[in-house]
């Protein structure tokens, strides 16, 4: 026994070392904080954003008297975060990390592996847990002046907490392994399973906004009382979730009562171990090999060459080449594809639970004088816009463009096709699967506000294009410039990128021109201000093509 | 031919790993870039495909300049890298396709070519099975097939031979001699000198970045040591 827990923390030490020294954020020979990592400063700014955001939050929830609205809400947030995290993680950590051909060989038992691989993966929670998780509770602590033994209490809760998702996320995650027998095709199978762990979150949470809006419905005049429902439904809400319920009452109690709480947390959380070890012990090991080793017996293949070999024009074979890349590989396919129609889906729920809500509200006596004045004017259009920048966040499409073939991307050079073409065709991906979602987004916009007049939805169509051609072009301008190719698995590539972490400066960089685009075309005639912000868009547009034209060789100078 | 004039490159300023060199590779002759580990052998391939900038002279295949005229200058030419890993989730085919289309090699000629030299490399029949299934050598056979694919007037190979099973290496190295008597350029790098003794019509060496010596075998004997083997002299000379 004593020799096996050695081995787990021998093991996840080596995990977590390797995780920690590819973020670069601590200089591990000096001991210091790398000042000049851009990833650091992300988070320093990440976390003035949310503590800010919790700060007025708090305050208002304060200031109206439902101050644990906050620890409710706050929590479930926390959870959903947590339970995505891990499923976007798990499989890869537990079954198709590279490091896995390199440890089998080791004498150590599968059930070894499988908690040195929880633990890391519980680490990697807790790093997310640090960044959203901590600030704001203490921020309600001090705002509420609470006493020491809740901030005691935090701590330990914020321990316990991520441990029950990672564990039944990780228990279905092994039950889907052993249920569907793809491992002909382990890209497939990565694919269908983070698909349906998704699929089973999402099915949940559209069930319970569904819930919630539907007993909102009967809304009351007042606002008080509309909060109190809300409370009452996400606690509601909170009690499937199991773990969040008592470690909100252990937050909000903060009296010895407590420990009636932590005992429940900790018979759950035991409860899931156990069960998680048990599967895990009977299963993990035959998964392993299987899906690592599996050897696809060769067949002797009559290729009809007549049928296979197909000529093509190079755009169209490029782009063919690019979308056959991003499909076959389960990570890039997750990154990129699947966040846009998850973050699809999710919009166009809201827009259909939300506005009907807001409708409802507008006719409330009360609200009507101060949206009498409510008209489509360039706000709008600036807020719809906008709306669909942020849709577009989580497509990683453009922003690994060069990343994704690897260290031999200098292939790509020595083809006979121009830098410059090859760079539109990089970017054709991104930008046809986000006109996609705009097109969907302002159908749902379309049929939901039938009063905007259906001339405005083709002009915002065309701002939404051209911002989204612009967008595409500038990350994967950023990958071209600091491109990651030395990788060995795909999911190094968005792991702790810099990269990454522009594209969500340039989203709020474009909410911000937004803003000021409004502030420019407030006086003006709606339709003269569309046709400005165009005109503005094109120009952009013909600028960068033209810069990208002179410098094209300059600006593939790190793709060698 | 591919001409190489004057040429340098440096990635710290003041340390050139290629300094001023100058190389003539005829028509219808293998040439083999001799050199150790970092010499500048594969900095030069890559100036030469076009990968990296040239700091100072020129590079020409069959005339045309890769500097000003790149599209041109790379239609002349076909390389195969040193460790073939490259589009992996595509199947064999697929790549010979993408990469004929890249040439604009017509259907016809693509059928033809892929059936001799996929049957003639033993790989027809792993041609419908994505490239990351393959084998390091299977890799390496289908960049060759692609480059063969649009029958480029310079063939250029970065340490072909390196991972090849013997028999792949033979069917390689016999493959670049027909190339060359079919009156095409084949320059190629490598550190193995039998390689070298057996394949070349003639050899350059390079050592920290300067051509050291460009001439046959029969010349490098003659000028530095009738008796000694080519090893010897090879490492005397740098």
């Amino acid at each position: 026994m004593k020799e096996k827990i050695k081995n787990i923390i021998n093991l996840t030490m080596v995990y977590i070392k390797e995780n920690n020294e590819s973020l670069k954020i601590i200089n591990f020979k000096t001991r210091q904080i790398n000042k000049r990592n851009i990833i650091f400063w992300t988070y320093v700014i990440l976390l003035f954003a949310i503590t800010y955001v919790s700060y007025q939050a708090v305050e208002y929830l304060k200031k109206i008297g439902k101050p644990e609205i906050f620890l409710n809400g706050y929590f479930l947030f926390l959870e959903i975060l947590i339970i995505l995290k891990t499923i976007i993680l798990s499989i890869n950590i537990f079954y198709f990390s590279k490091d896995i051909e390199n440890i089998l060989y080791l004498p150590l038992k599968p059930v070894e592996i499988l908690l040195s691989k929880f633990n890391t993966l519980l680490y990697m929670n807790y790093e997310m847990e640090l960044i959203f998780g901590l600030l704001p509770f203490i921020i309600y602590g001090i705002y509420n002046s609470l006493s020491l033994m809740y901030y005691i209490n935090l701590i330990l809760v914020l321990i316990i907490f991520p441990i029950f998702a990672t564990l039944i996320v990780s228990i279905i995650m092994i039950f889907l392994m052993k249920t569907i027998k793809l491992f002909k095709n382990k890209d497939l199978m990565q694919i269908i399973i983070t698909f349906i762990l998704i699929a089973i979150l999402m099915v949940f949470l559209n069930e319970t906004m569904q819930y919630i809006f539907n007993n909102m419905s009967n809304i009351q005049n007042n606002q008080q009382g509309t909060l109190d429902l809300v409370n009452d439904k996400i606690i509601e809400t909170n009690k499937y979730f199991l773990s969040i319920y008592p470690a909100t009452k252990i937050l909000e109690e903060n009296n010895f009562k407590v420990i009636v709480y932590y005992f429940e947390l900790i018979v759950i959380n035991l409860l899931g171990f156990a069960l998680f070890y048990f599967f895990g012990n009977k299963f993990y090991l035959e998964q392993l090999l299987k899906a690592n080793f599996y050897f696809k017996p060769k067949k002797n293949k009559k290729i009809k060459l007549n049928k296979k070999v197909k000529k093509y024009q190079i755009g169209k074979s490029y782009l063919k080449k690019e979308i056959k890349l991003l499909t076959r590989n389960p990570m890039f396919f997750m990154q990129s594809i699947y966040n846009v129609i998850l973050i699809t889906v999710v919009i166009s729920i809201l827009i259909i639970a939300l506005v009907p809500q807001f409708r409802q509200v507008m006719q409330i006596e009360e609200y009507k004088e101060q949206f009498k004045d409510l008209k489509f004017d360039i706000e709008a259009v600036c807020i719809i816009i906008g709306l669909i920048q942020i849709t577009t966040l989580f497509n990683y499409c453009s922003i690994t463009a060069y990343s994704r073939e690897g260290k031999y991307a200098y292939y790509l050079k020595t083809l006979p096709v121009s830098l410059h073409k090859q760079f539109i065709y990089k970017n054709i991906s991104q930008i046809f699967l986000n006109t996609i979602c705009a097109i969907i987004i302002l159908i749902m916009i379309n049929l939901e506000i039938p009063e905007i007049s259906g001339e405005y939805f083709y002009t915002m169509f065309i701002i939404s294009f051209l911002m989204i051609i612009i967008n595409s072009f500038i990350l994967t301008l950023i990958d071209l410039l600091m491109p990651k190719l030395e990788w060995d698995s795909e999911y190094e590539i968005l792991k702790n990128s810099k990269n990454k972490l522009l594209q969500y400066v340039l989203i709020v960089f474009n909410v911000l021109f937004l803003n000021y685009i409004e502030k420019i075309f407030e006086k003006y005639n709606l339709d003269k201000s569309l046709y400005a912000f165009i005109g503005i868009l094109i120009c952009i547009l013909i600028i960068f093509n033209i810069l990208f034209n002179k410098f094209k060789n300059k600006l593939y100078k790190n793709i060698n | 031919m591919i001409e190489i004039k004057h040429v340098s490159k440096s990635y710290k300023k003041g340390e050139k790993v290629v300094d001023n060199i100058n190389l003539e590779i005829n028509d219808g002759e293998i040439f083999g870039f001799i050199g150790l580990n970092g010499a500048g052998k594969t900095t030069t391939i890559k100036m030469i495909t076009g990968i990296l900038e040239i700091d100072e002279g020129n590079i020409f295949i069959d005339g045309k300049s890769i500097i000003t005229s790149p599209i041109e200058a790379k239609k002349q030419m076909g390389l195969v890298p040193d460790s073939p890993d490259m589009f992996l989730k595509l199947k064999g085919i697929e790549y010979l396709n993408f990469i004929a289309d890249c040439y604009n090699v017509s259907k016809e000629e693509r059928i033809e070519r892929i059936e001799k030299f996929a049957k003639e490399f033993e790989i027809y029949e792993d041609l419908e099975d994505k490239i990351e299934s393959y084998s390091h050598g299977m890799r390496q056979k289908i960049v060759i097939i692609g480059v063969l694919l649009h029958t480029p007037q310079n063939w250029i190979l970065d340490e072909p031979i390196t991972g090849l099973d013997p028999k792949s290496a033979y069917d390689l190295k016999k493959t670049m001699r027909e190339y060359a008597n079919s009156g095409k350029t084949v320059f190629f790098s490598t550190h193995i000198l039998e390689i070298a003794d057996e394949l070349c019509d003639r050899i350059g060496i390079i050592n920290k970045g300067k051509i050291i010596f460009v001439g046959t075998l029969k010349e490098l004997k003659e000028k530095f040591g009738d008796k000694k083997t080519l090893e010897e002299i090879f490492l005397d000379i740098i």
